[in-house]
């Protein structure tokens, strides 16, 4: 936790770092499939709060760098009655995209890179008649990769990124996000 | 509760809209940081829960002296001070929104000192689960009120640090919380 903590303070001074480039805000929908447990049970779906930075890497603005930090609530398990469970997603991962299509008005980029992932939250168990619940509190980390289209309107950019794929290198995680950010 | 939150596209609906309402002015900061709340959900201590929180706030200018802002801003709170605590177990999450309007006392070169205040509304997220006797209850509530506060802004060369020493949010039905952050300029 703590160490997460200081990994998102380093992100915050990391993407302050730099004071020109151009800021996304946005939200989308998650869905998170944890496999590990051998049971569907584990699954959630939820919407996303997600912040990102463009940065350049290439003079041709081509190549691009985008800091993210992404927040899942994924709460659609919070009402049923056996194993009720609510935990956060917080992935922070800096996305580097490409343009493969750079017109005036829009742009087509596929994006790859790792990430980490904090989850966070409760979860309930039912043995006979009796409940107990246990903290969720694990780690994740993994590639990532996706594609993003951006769409210019006037001064403002409208970011949507169609899919975006998370998914764990040591056990069975994955998160399908679809968002939509703009410019700030 | 006055939002249905039983299905996430509403809730991403309704957080895109207030998204929308940042994206007037393109040549603002925006600051982002962590901090540390404390909620009170009711009179009952059980429901007292402390955790981190991440903010995102925007710095619009409402007067040409620039000592009235505006900082329309989002701030999610992670409350798991009570996830592992054996008796009602508490996870919650919320999401507020606010447009904060501060007025800069002292403007120095350096260092600004501004108090601010403003209306909020949040969206409380949890799960407070079940012993042997309870059963587990989801937590979908949506609160409204008033935040307050002082910040304190230290501008280091091209990026500034914003310190809120200590913020609060009061709201209908005792709800209170207390805020501590730092921020960073993007």
């Amino acid at each position: 936790m703590n160490r997460f903590l200081f990994l998102i303070a380093l992100f915050f001074l990391i993407v302050s770092h730099k004071s020109n480039g151009q800021i996304f805000i946005g939200s989308g929908l998650a869905d998170v499939s944890e496999f590990g447990g051998g049971s569907v049970l584990d699954d959630g779906t939820g919407f996303t709060f997600q912040l990102e930075k463009d940065l350049n890497l290439s003079k041709s603005g081509r190549l691009k760098m985008h800091p993210n930090i992404n927040i899942s609530f994924l709460y659609s398990n919070v009402d049923r009655q056996g194993f009720p469970n609510y935990f956060n997603a917080i992935s922070l991962s800096p996305k580097v995209s490409y343009e493969i299509i750079s017109k005036e008005k829009w742009k087509v980029a596929p994006f790859a890179n790792p990430f980490t992932s904090y989850l966070i939250g409760l979860e309930s168990e039912i043995f006979g008649v009796l409940s107990e619940s246990f903290p969720i509190d694990t780690f994740k980390w993994g590639f990532e990769g996706g594609l993003r289209v951006d769409f210019i309107v006037g001064t403002t950019t409208i970011r949507l990124v169609p899919l975006s794929i998370q998914s764990s290198i040591d056990d069975y995680y994955a998160q399908l996000m679809v968002s939509l950010l703009v410019s700030i | 509760m006055f939002i249905k939150l039983e299905r996430p596209m509403n809730s991403c609906i309704i957080l895109f809209a207030l998204l929308l309402c940042f994206a007037t002015e393109t040549r603002a900061q925006v600051f982002v940081g962590l901090g540390f709340s404390d909620v009170q959900l009711s009179e009952r201590a059980l429901d007292d829960a402390a955790g981190f929180s991440i903010m995102i706030e925007k710095d619009v200018n409402l007067s040409k002296s620039r000592r009235w802002k505006l900082h329309p801003g989002v701030h999610i709170s992670f409350l798991f001070s009570d996830a592992k605590r054996d008796f009602e177990p508490l996870y919650l999450n919320f999401i507020s929104v606010s447009p904060k309007v501060s007025h800069f006392i002292i403007s120095g070169n350096r260092v600004k000192i501004a108090p601010y205040v403003g209306p909020f509304f949040s969206l409380l997220l949890g799960l407070q689960s079940g012993d042997p006797a309870f059963e587990s209850t989801s937590i979908q509530q949506s609160k409204i009120g008033i935040e307050s506060g002082v910040q304190v802004d230290v501008s280091l060369g091209k990026t500034s640090l914003r310190i809120i020493p200590l913020g609060a949010q009061i709201g209908q039905s005792l709800y209170r919380q207390r805020i501590i952050s730092l921020m960073v300029s993007m």
